[in-house]
């Protein structure tokens, strides 16, 4: 998922659950954070530098392929953007096999469950970097957060599922690797990463394999992944993303207080139900960056401007406030729920036996 | 490009330097030792292409292919280990006949690079180019031993420069996200 969606959606999602302009706002900000805070930028700002969510494409480029640097690397993409659906699926192999399949991201899973309820009265901050973890459970579906070939890598099977004459059809997608080209949505040649034999590569982490089609709403596609035993996977991105955002209400609202549990397989599709149509064609329009639709729609929702994204909003708050103030700022909360995030996630990965994401130490009573 | 990877190219490259001077100024002693050292080469990364295999790549689309490289490489690696012990004629063909495969995996890779639009390809293609060459070179020149030596030295040290060119080229950032 792209800006569009974690920012301007997460701040509909919000404004629809019945949070004010103020708090959607920083909801969104935290949400849509959750893709810049890289290691650089925590240097940058003089924060911790454990809390980073995500890493820069100059970072992995320096990473090494040992396995302290694989830890690293899979500690902050699993707990952050490819969660695993289930840690303790049967999956047949040997262990070392076993380990990278249960690593792969699904939507409904139990950690979905603990990263919504690890961020319930832990400020805004907390509740946005938990649905961005939520809502790309959904769009990273079938990847998993670690480097691995045998897990990421994906063929020429691959085919885009398009309405014609009021029939699906399938159209071959054709990859390219020209950075400089970009996506051609017209006639469906994608950019992906140069496939490296190598099962440690950083190129075969997360969806890069699959390009971005997986972080595009309006995609449907056909795909034969290297863990499915042969059986061509159906992702409906329309469809998908649209649960993402019911159950980002149905979450919000148990932030809020309006709903007492949190459970999965559940979505909020009554609030959301005036507003269904409008959102399914933001959802469906074959567009790079949904953001002008997302944008339009929130600021009708609530009657305010949203500003643009601006990734030092919150923290220059952080970089001038003392020593002791700087854990209540808003960017102080973010980096501590992102602390709390990674060592649960890292603490339920390493306590099912497996190694892949590291040791972990207890941090604010999680893992 | 990572910067591990820099650094195995320039290595690589430093390595192909100093062996093709060693053939060109000793190749009794240095063809027999290299030829041995790219036999146990094979044979090291066939039995890892195995084991990968084994453990995780038979779980994969496509792992089939793995495992049969793998194969394929240990196999090349077992027969070619006893060459050192052969007329030095025969280890030459051998290695002119190593640098020809390699080059042709890297015109085959470029023809997929293209086919793919990446925009760095013609450095890969010189170095394929070069190989075939050097190989072909080497085997009409087989009667006359020292000439074939000293044409796979030239190519071998011509190799080597160009990996170590790429090691510091400007590469297309990686892409996950």
């Amino acid at each position: 998922m792209n800006k569009d969606f974690h920012y301007y959606g997460t701040y509909c999602a919000a404004i629809i659950a019945g949070y004010g302009h103020d708090a959607a706002l920083e909801t969104a900000y935290s949400a849509q954070f959750t893709d810049t805070c890289s290691l650089t930028y925590l240097k940058k700002t003089g924060a911790p530098l454990n809390a980073a969510t995500t890493q820069l494409q100059s970072e992995l480029i320096n990473e090494r392929t040992d396995i302290v640097s694989r830890q690293r690397i899979t500690r902050i993409w699993s707990a952050f953007h490819f969660l695993p659906a289930d840690l303790y699926s049967p999956v047949k192999g040997g262990k070392l096999y076993r380990n990278k399949a249960h690593l792969i991201c699904g939507s409904d899973g139990a950690l979905v469950k603990e990263t919504v309820e690890l961020a319930k009265g832990c400020g805004h901050q907390a509740e946005g970097l938990a649905l961005h973890v939520l809502a790309d459970t959904w769009a990273h579906r079938g990847f998993a957060g670690t480097p691995s070939l045998v897990i990421n890598n994906t063929n020429d099977n691959f085919f885009a599922i398009i309405e014609e004459d009021g029939r699906p059809v399938r159209k071959r997608i054709v990859f390219h690797e020209n950075i400089r080209a970009g996506d051609d949505l017209d006639n469906m040649k994608y950019i992906r990463s140069v496939y490296h034999a190598s099962e440690k590569s950083v190129m075969n982490l997360g969806h890069g394999r699959a390009g971005h089609l997986p972080d595009y709403s309006f995609a449907r596609y056909v795909y034969m992944p290297a863990w499915g035993g042969y059986k061509e996977i159906f992702k409906d991105n329309p469809n998908e993303y649209y649960n993402a955002f019911t159950q980002m209400i149905y979450a919000l609202r148990y932030f809020k207080g309006d709903i007492n549990s949190f459970e999965t397989g559940v979505y909020d599709t009554e609030l959301v139900k005036p507003y269904e149509n409008e959102i399914t064609d933001i959802l469906t329009k074959r567009q790079l960056d949904a953001s002008e639709d997302w944008k339009r729609l929130g600021e009708r929702l609530s009657g305010e401007a949203i500003p643009s994204f601006d990734i030092d909003a919150y923290t220059r708050e952080y970089a001038i406030a003392s020593e002791n103030a700087k854990a209540k700022t808003a960017a102080g909360k973010f980096f501590q729920a992102a602390i709390k995030q990674k060592s649960m996630v890292t603490e339920r990965i390493f306590t099912s036996g497996n190694l892949l994401a590291g040791f972990s130490k207890r941090v604010g009573g999680e893992g | 490009m990572t910067v591990i990877d820099r650094i195995k190219r320039v290595i690589g490259g430093l390595v192909m330097i100093v062996f093709s001077l060693s053939y060109a100024l000793y190749p009794k002693e240095s063809l027999p030792a290299v030829s041995f050292l790219l036999s146990l080469g094979l044979l090291f990364t066939g039995i890892r292409m195995i084991f990968f295999y084994l453990t995780l790549a038979r779980h994969m689309t496509g792992g089939l292919n793995i495992l049969f490289r793998g194969m394929l490489l240990l196999d090349l690696g077992l027969f070619s280990v006893k060459l050192p012990e052969l007329p030095l004629m025969y280890v030459m063909f051998y290695l002119a006949g190593i640098n020809a495969f390699s080059g042709i995996a890297t015109v085959l890779q470029v023809r997929d690079a293209v086919r793919l639009g990446s925009p760095s390809w013609r450095l890969k293609l010189l170095f394929g180019i070069l190989n075939i060459v050097t190989a072909l070179l080497c085997i009409l020149f087989l009667n006359s031993v020292s000439l074939a030596v000293l044409t796979y030295s030239i190519g071998v040290f011509n190799s080597g420069v160009i990996l170590i060119i790429q090691a510091f080229r400007k590469t297309a950032s990686i892409y996950i996200q």
